[in-house]
């Protein structure tokens, strides 16, 4: 098996040709201990990993037709954390590798260049990482499961796999969205600094919430956020002129196919509601934001959607077409339609199972995306144990649409604490 | 503590609630515990630099082996002044920005005329023609000064780009007849034999733009009709 080098799986190709000089996509996964980290031994776990996730320790690699992944030639660097997360990962950077490693004071922060992995991959990853640390630091048995792999096997095909070939249905579908309301507001003076808004809550209060409104996490979340973001609308917009209030939520496809790979297997479906129809109620929705992904996450559906992707792909003439003319393309695409349609980005890495003897020094575990190239907003979602962490981050200064999200959490009587790297 | 506006619990020593401003009552005066370093990144800082070093050696090595060839073969630039001054140009207009981050085309636009004025200066002298001082260097100015402004005033002034668009069209309109006039000038040929044509055609259609401007409905439509980018 190959595990010096990889081609991008089909959700990875975009990122690089995407890039700016001040923007690319990472994100961030981190987990909170119960004692202070020891860089050393967190050096030696993130070393001792790396035979068994050949595809995360590469650097970002540019071919004649296509980019592609190659083992890092330089280790994996583990830093002391900076004021903020998600600081600008430098084309030099991916180019030397594109992981890369955090500490401060209990927690141990992976942030990841979304070519590498998706939510899903990483998370695997980070409860690896964690049990590894936790095994060389307090010498703990660690039974080794589906989600925390035993770094002494060997990776495996299925792992390293693009599932997007395999289970594409060769009907692409058509798209059809109107053009989203764009959330907006002032930069910030330090040039790149993200605003990390933490709302931590109790998971077993917002899932009853939830089953109230017949709905999952997700949707009472998604539901939630759409009722924020509309009266920031009304209030700038005349109504004639109110665009829809759309959330771009990220599936994990692991869970409609059958696959445990461990690169990229996550699309996006749009999910929202057009304000100049009328006004509505947090019932209403919880049922339109149910029905919606009822329709649109399904296996048929979902195979049409990574049919578009993978359909390109297949094309001699497109695969033939030099690389700096596929970024181009790629990058005019994704410039009038990448963002287009959405207002916000909600990914919820959903519970984290972690076996008991690593849970016992686990605090909490946080997702955290970066903003997006055009919208200044994003929130994603974990939950390990009881806690669950909502991550709202912003490169904006305006707090209003985190203040009407987590304040309307509190209106429904879900106790809301908040967390923030801003002094 | 809790913000007594939102209702969320906040962080033990935070001065105001992160969601809506208002300050927090702090009465044991307890020192916040940052769940963040205060340690900024170092801004990487992304240039064109290699690609500027690059045509610089390309540049030079071109510019020395064309004087080489020329003093080699007649003792003087002959036609190799041409090439050479052309590298010239091409290096202030396409390299030179390259050296700067963010590079302001208010600054680079001047001299990228000033460098075009001595080229054309140049091939003048060589040919020993007596048109440049009354009808290149004239009209190299009048484009520059409206590419400048236009230039300018799109970067400094964020509203009235139809107006802007408008003036810069009519002064246009002016400058076909100024050109006309210059051409009187140095070759001697007839006056508004073509310059009101074409002024006539700008002087409308910068008109245009500037109603368009003022009257806001047609501007909608304009709008709606013509749009490109969705």
């Amino acid at each position: 098996m190959n595990t010096k080098w990889f081609k991008l799986d089909t959700a990875g190709l975009i990122f690089p040709a995407i890039k700016r000089n001040n923007w690319i996509n990472v994100y961030r996964i981190s987990v909170t201990l119960t004692e202070d980290v020891d860089p050393e031994i967190l050096m030696t776990a993130v070393g001792n990993l790396k035979k068994r996730f050949p595809s995360f320790y590469v650097a970002l690699r540019h071919g004649f037709f296509w980019n592609y992944l190659e083992e890092a030639r330089v280790d994996v660097e583990v830093k002391e954390d900076y004021a903020y997360p998600l600081t600008h990962m430098s084309s030099k950077e991916v180019k030397r590798c594109a992981l890369r490693v955090f500490y401060h004071q209990k927690r141990i922060a992976v942030e990841f260049f979304h070519s590498i992995t998706d939510g899903e991959g990483a998370s695997i990853y980070v409860r690896s990482l964690t049990a590894e640390y936790v095994r060389l630091k307090y010498g703990e048995e660690i039974e080794y499961t589906a989600y925390v792999l035993n770094p002494s096997e060997r990776p495996k095909n299925y792992e390293l796999e693009d599932s997007f070939f395999k289970h594409t249905n060769g009907y692409a579908n058509k798209r059809n969205e109107k053009v989203a309301y764009r959330l907006h507001g002032t930069p910030l003076k330090e040039d790149g600094f993200l605003t990390l808004t933490t709302g931590v809550v109790d998971s077993d209060i917002l899932r009853k919430k939830a089953k109230e409104y017949d709905c999952t996490v997700t949707a009472f979340l998604t539901a939630l956020m759409i009722r924020a973001i509309i009266p920031i609308q009304e209030e700038e917009v005349p109504k004639k002129r109110r665009r829809p209030v759309v959330v771009s939520i990220a599936i994990n496809l692991r869970k409609l196919f059958p696959s445990r790979t461990l690169r990229n297997f996550v699309l996006a479906e749009n999910v929202g509601i057009d304000p100049k129809k009328g006004e509505y109620t947090l019932e209403e929705l919880t049922k339109s934001v149910t029905s919606q992904m009822a329709l649109k996450i399904s296996r048929q559906n979902m195979a049409s959607a990574i049919a578009s992707n993978v359909l390109p792909q297949q094309n001699l003439l497109v695969s033939l077409a030099p690389l700096p003319l596929k970024n181009l393309v790629m990058d005019m695409v994704y410039a009038s339609h990448g963002e287009k349609h959405a207002c916000i980005n909600i990914s919820n890495l959903g519970k984290v199972e972690i076996p008991e003897s690593v849970e016992k020094h686990v605090e909490r575990m946080e997702f955290i995306i970066g903003v997006q190239r055009t919208y200044p907003n994003n929130c994603s979602i974990a939950t390990v144990g009881n806690t669950t962490c909502i991550n709202m981050i912003r490169s904006i200064k305006e707090s209003e649409l985190e203040r009407r999200f987590f304040t309307s959490l509190v209106e429904l009587g879900i106790p809301v604490s908040i967390e923030t790297n801003r002094r | 503590m809790y913000c007594v506006k939102c209702g969320v619990k906040l962080q033990d020593g935070i001065e105001s609630c992160p969601l809506c401003g208002t300050p927090v009552w702090n009465p044991d005066g307890v020192a916040i515990e940052g769940k963040y370093p205060d340690k900024m990144p170092k801004k990487p800082v992304e240039t064109n630099m290699p690609l500027a070093i690059l045509f610089t050696f390309l540049s030079v090595i071109t510019v020395t082996v064309l004087f080489v060839v020329c003093m080699n073969l007649y003792g003087n630039l002959s036609w190799g002044g041409y090439a050479i001054f052309g590298v010239m140009l091409f290096y202030v207009m396409m390299i030179l920005p390259l050296w700067f981050r963010k590079p302001n085309p208010v600054i680079f636009t001047p001299v990228n005329f000033l460098a075009i004025a001595l080229y054309v200066g140049y091939i003048n002298w060589k040919v020993n023609g007596h048109w440049f001082f009354t009808f290149a260097l004239p009209i190299i100015l009048i484009t520059a000064v409206e590419m400048v402004t236009v230039i300018t005033l799109g970067r400094y002034v964020r509203r009235g780009r139809l107006y802007i668009a408008g003036g810069a069209v009519i002064f246009m309109g002016f400058a076909t007849v100024l050109v006309e006039l210059f051409q009187t000038m140095t070759f001697g040929t007839q006056m508004f034999t073509w310059s009101l044509y074409s002024f006539s055609v700008f002087f409308i259609f910068g008109m245009f733009l500037i109603v368009a401007g003022i009257y806001k409905p047609l501007k909608v439509y304009l709008n709606k009709k013509f749009f490109i980018h969705k």
